[in-house]
């Protein structure tokens, strides 16, 4: 884990500095289905996820490049505040009509399950995720299904860890009581 | 709940919300292109190199815990940086200069490190270089007139020749004959040299009319030979070791041989140039009579009192240093029949005996110096030391008395001497 982070700082720091590419494209492979997939659970699509995705790796690409602009220290963290701007971003364009509020509103989703090959309990529980605030979405998302630890979703998010112990428990209550009202 | 979690780890490896193999792909081309068509960056400066290094490895944390420290670690390096820059300017520096105490103190740095990583034999190295360093310090206070500062130098020159002298004695137990004979001969040629630096110090006329500066000099050029006598030794027990001496024709045999010989013949001249013959004399103002007999036909000092109360001192300085003198003589005769046997060992203890007679020869002459002039108390009557590299065949007389005049004559004739008339000056 320490040699992979290591790993990591010193691709970030070969973007930064030289405007490495093969490095970036390095970085793109670790993050892409992460990234992906944060993103497919805020915006319900596949095709708006891979707009939304590519679009998120674009303005990496320019940041880091960029040294007018603040060195980014963690790329992971870095990376999922770039893919939480996008979505926004996303939103606020003029085909979507909908009030967005990224620290509070529910966002009902048009659920999107045809494709083959997901189970119904699976559907069920993303379609119960949708439901969620932004943050119990992030936090289920990022802990469960991720597999992050505590310590990395506090890097992602930029909040506590006591917090985030706290909001996941709650977030997983919501999510219950919502399986169970369907179920 | 438990259920719950593990329905949730599973939803990560099948589900739309996983990319496609195509769109991945598909992405990776489109920002490669996007890669290729932009601007190329001007490449980063040193300090943003650093800064970006600082914040992407450093935790930003660190950086604010550690900021005040900062600026003690810069004093810190700037103070590095200043001995190192002190460390170098100090090198050419001599006793009773500001920057002597940093290059000893730079020394003995360099001497723990070797300490604890060195072998014995880069041990034996540095001491062998800082005892030479001392010696060209001594010589070069010597020659400035300043000989309050020799006495430190001489003193660490003892120091450092007989820890050379010690770690050459732990390499005498290297099952590598070859490295310690290589060993020796350095030791040997180097300790030579440290001698020979020695010597010519005892030639300045600031030495010459300082009679404490002449008797330390001369203890640390006993000791430098000491040395070199120490390393033939060691040269010369390694390979008795390892060969029978009737054999005696191997090649590190032969090595250790030629500098045995070599260390003879060094004595032997040594000897040469500290033989004297002290004239006797019988009383104030009268003509003295030769009646010791000169020892050396090479060079020869003769130093005459006319006054009865020096006189007594001095006649049992000469008889000193003239069985002194014949006892090396034989020893070194000894020694030359013993090499032309090839028994090492026993040609050697002979070259010691030689050896200490020598410098027994040469501190008696100095302690006959210090009594002439201690019992003339004439210090505008310079004692003249033993010239070591007289011209072969003269003969210098040194006459010295109560009234402070010098008379000094020469002659080819070591013989002559003896039936000479010599007419003190008044």
């Amino acid at each position: 884990m320490v040699i992979d982070r290591l790993e990591e700082k010193k691709l970030l720091y070969r973007v930064q500095v030289e405007s490495d590419a093969d490095a970036f494209g390095e970085l793109y492979n670790r993050y892409n289905q992460k990234i992906y997939r944060f993103v497919y659970f805020k915006v319900g699509n596949r095709s708006d996820a891979e707009d939304v995705a590519s679009d998120v790796f674009l303005k990496a690409w320019n940041y880091l490049r960029d040294r007018d602009r603040a060195p980014v220290e963690h790329f992971r963290g870095f990376i999922y505040q770039v893919a939480r701007n996008t979505i926004i971003d996303w939103y606020r364009s003029a085909k979507r009509n909908v009030e967005f509020s990224i620290e509070s509103a529910e966002i009902m989703f048009p659920a999107a399950m045809t494709e083959s090959g997901v189970s119904s309990v699976g559907q069920e529980i993303f379609t119960a995720i949708q439901k969620l605030k932004h943050e119990y979405q992030e936090l289920i998302l990022l802990r469960y299904i991720e597999g992050m630890s505590i310590g990395e979703i506090a890097d992602v998010t930029g909040k506590g860890q006591v917090s985030i112990r706290v909001t996941l428990h709650r977030a997983m209550k919501k999510l219950r009581e919502l399986l169970d009202g369907n179920l | 709940m438990k259920e719950l979690r593990e329905q949730l780890r599973r939803m990560k490896n099948a589900g739309p919300w996983n990319p496609e193999e195509a769109w991945v792909s598909r992405t990776r081309a489109i920002f490669a292109n996007a890669r290729k068509h932009s601007l190329p960056q001007p490449l980063a400066s040193w300090s943003e190199r650093v800064s970006a290094g600082l914040h992407i490895f450093v935790p930003h944390s660190w950086i604010t815990a550690i900021r005040p420290a900062m600026s003690v670690v810069l004093i810190g390096l700037l103070a590095v940086s200043g001995w190192i820059a002190s460390v170098s300017a100090s090198y050419d520096s001599v006793p009773g200069d500001v920057l002597y105490n940093v290059k000893i103190a730079a020394e003995k740095t360099q001497s723990m490190v070797v300490a604890v990583a060195g072998s014995n034999e880069t041990k034996t190295q540095m001491h062998l270089e800082f005892a030479a360093r001392r010696a060209k310090e001594v010589k070069q206070v010597v020659a400035k007139k300043e000989p309050q500062h020799a006495a430190v130098a001489i003193e660490s020159l003892k120091k450092s020749m007989v820890a050379a002298s010690d770690t050459m004695k732990d390499v005498t137990g290297n099952p590598s004959v070859e490295k310690t004979v290589a060993l020796a001969k350095d030791v040997n040629e180097k300790s030579g040299e440290i001698a020979y630096t020695l010597n010519q110090v005892l030639k300045d006329s600031t030495a010459k009319g300082d009679a404490a500066l002449t008797k330390e000099v001369v203890e640390a050029a006993k000791v430098a030979n000491d040395t070199g006598i120490a390393a033939v030794e060691a040269a010369v027990k390694s390979v008795v070791q390892t060969t029978t001496q009737a054999a005696g024709t191997g090649a590190q045999v032969q090595e250790v041989k030629e500098l045995v010989e070599e260390k003879i013949q060094t004595i032997a001249a040594e000897q040469k140039a500290a033989g004297a013959a002290v004239i006797q004399a019988t009383a104030v103002g009268s003509i003295p009579l030769v009646t010791s007999t000169i020892i050396s036909a090479v060079s020869t000092t003769i130093i005459m009192a006319t006054s009865t109360p020096e006189k007594q001192t001095i006649e049992q300085a000469v008889q000193k240093v003239s069985e002194s003198a014949a006892a090396a003589e034989g020893a070194i005769a000894e020694a030359k029949n013993l090499i032309g046997k090839n028994q090492l060992q026993e040609a050697l203890q002979k070259v010691k005996e030689a050896n200490q007679v020598t410098q027994e020869t040469r501190q008696a002459v100095v302690e006959v110096g210090e009594a002439v002039k201690d019992k003339l108390n004439a210090e505008s009557v310079p004692v003249l030391p033993l010239p070591l590299l007289a011209p072969t065949g003269t003969v210098n007389i040194i006459i010295v008395s109560s009234t402070p005049v010098i008379s000094i004559m020469t002659t080819t004739s070591p013989t002559v001497i003896k039936d000479a008339v010599v007419q003190p000056k008044r």
